[in-house]
């Protein structure tokens, strides 16, 4: 039995303001994620999609519908972790103190805390640094302490939101390759549920199984596919025929979707 | 390393030297009466009189102004605390801490002595209403910047409001508390020294008083120069103290 958690959205909408000046930052969207799979956000800036990003973290409330997260086999609230655009680390705390930190307001004990954190550092390859402090470090490697940070609690879903927008090309395809290790590694009994915001349609398409294009503000979907491409993905895959076709795909659908905000703004 | 030593203190010492010298010999070649200015010779004649009662007096003004001082480290960071903890008591409080940076703390030290009596407590107050205005402003900015990203985080993980207080506001605001602290520090010096001109029968003010009817400028000038050392040494350990603490992590100490 899948342990996993699956994200059902309802008829989502969210409206910020009040009655004079309104902006619908997500307008009825209903999606379904299945325990333990692989999701991505593609769509032009500013349109809603860490809106409902917070919505599933249950950081923000829809002004109408409904966000679901449901186990087959548990009762309890699945554990959450959410990765910020930038690594948001304590700088005050080594990297072992920030990685900890998660557990820490849980409560859990020293000792045990200090394993799990030890483990989820070895994990990005960051233990020779773990006692270093986020200003000696460099770009890259903050991110990988969010990132450690993120993983540390088990969490039955995990959120991303453009984590790795502002890094450059190779250390970003780096994270890429290790997030999705990290995810398969936990594959089948304890499936990690993850949605994943980005700019970027060769990120999506890459990592994701499943990508969901949304228009411009308020956030409509107007794409939700699977990709049709091989479930283990590795670097040859971004020079593969069936990887150009299925970005060309969801290429099409974001160009359509900014056009109509140029419309928009142009009314 | 001796070399740049040199460099920074040098330059300081020469010009020192210089200013002392021209005033030691306008006053010894008559243009300027000793009772005008005295000469820099007798003030140090008079820091190093035998039996003098400057230094004790200095000892006592430090003690009520590092008190005073510590009262208003905590009870101004408590201030930002509650300031920072709801809109509605911002909005009924604020206004009266301004007061306590607009108000001339001359003007209400005799007050403080009809309330206090003559002594170190009126003294040790009137240091901490001198210097906590800059403890809370600073605090309160601190406090209000937190990284709202970080605050989303502590809320995810189920963070407490003590907890967030503890491990992620107080900390966040710490650089800036530490500017208050280090602005605090020359202020409260500031303020015993007032208290002390008015409500005491000790410490450099009390000195200054005195000599002042008996017409010793040289010692004047010498409780001067004890309280602006003692006020130096003050802001010196403060910034030692920031710098120790926030070596790893801000950008304004660790020479990033």
């Amino acid at each position: 039995m899948n342990r996993g958690f699956s994200i059902s959205l309802d008829r989502v909408s969210r409206v910020f303001g009040d009655a004079t000046s309104r902006t619908i930052a997500v307008n009825d969207v209903s999606l379904d994620f299945k325990a333990g799979s692989f999701n991505s956000f593609v769509g032009p800036s500013g349109c809603g999609k860490s809106t409902l990003l917070r919505i599933i973290a249950g950081l923000d409330v829809p002004t109408s519908g409904r966000c679901e997260l449901r186990s087959e086999s548990q009762n309890d609230r699945p554990r959450l972790a959410y990765v910020f655009q930038d690594a948001h680390l304590l700088p005050w705390r080594s990297v072992m103190g920030n990685v900890e930190l998660p557990l820490q307001l849980q409560g859990m004990s020293r000792g045990r805390r200090q394993a799990r954190a030890a483990d989820a550092i070895a994990r990005v390859g960051l233990t020779d640094a773990a006692k270093r402090y986020p200003a000696q470090l460099s770009g890259g490697m903050r991110m990988r302490v969010s990132l450690a940070r993120a993983l540390v609690s088990q969490p039955d879903i995990l959120l991303l939101d453009e984590p790795f927008a502002a890094l450059d090309e190779i250390t970003r395809q780096e994270l890429d390759d290790e997030l999705l290790t990290i995810w398969r590694a936990g594959s089948g009994d304890a499936a990690m549920t993850v949605v994943f915001v980005t700019h970027s349609i060769a990120e999506a398409a890459y990592l994701s199984e499943r990508v969901v294009v949304f228009s411009a503000r308020p956030a409509r979907i107007t794409l939700d596919r699977v990709l049709d491409l091989p479930e283990v993905r590795s670097a040859e895959l971004r020079t593969d025929a069936a990887f150009a076709r299925e970005s060309r795909l969801l290429f099409d659908a974001l160009r359509a979707s900014t056009k109509s905000l140029d419309k928009a703004e142009l009314k | 390393m001796i070399r740049k030593l040199l460099a920074n203190i040098l330059p300081p010492v020469l010009t020192l030297l210089l200013v002392a010298g021209v005033a030691e010999a306008v006053v010894s070649l008559g243009y300027v009466r000793e009772f005008l200015l005295p000469k820099p010779s007798s003030i140090v004649k008079a820091l190093l009189e035998k039996e003098t009662d400057l230094w004790p007096a200095l000892w006592v003004t430090a003690r009520s102004a590092i008190e005073g001082f510590a009262i208003s480290i905590v009870l101004g960071i408590v201030i930002a605390i509650i300031l920072s903890s709801s809109k509605w008591l911002r909005a009924a409080l604020m206004p009266y801490t301004i007061f306590f940076q607009t108000v001339p703390i001359i003007a209400i030290a005799p007050m403080l002595v009809i309330w206090l009596g003559f002594g170190p407590p009126t003294v040790r107050t009137a240091a901490c209403i001198a210097s906590i205005f800059p403890v809370i402003a600073n605090t309160y900015a601190g406090l209000s910047s937190v990284d709202p990203a970080l605050r989303d985080m502590f809320k995810l993980y189920g963070a407490g409001r003590i907890s967030t207080l503890l491990r992620l506001s107080l900390p966040f605001a710490l650089p800036q508390t530490l500017t208050g602290i280090k602005i605090a520090a020359g202020l409260a010096v500031i303020g015993a020294m007032v208290g002390e001109l008015v409500g005491s029968f000790g410490g450099l003010g009390s000195v200054i008083e005195v000599s002042r009817t008996q017409l010793r400028n040289d010692k004047i000038f010498a409780a001067v120069l004890l309280s602006s050392l003692f006020g130096l040494a003050m802001f010196l350990s403060v910034t030692l103290v920031a710098r120790l603490t926030l070596r790893h992590w801000h950008a304004s100490e660790s020479g990033r």
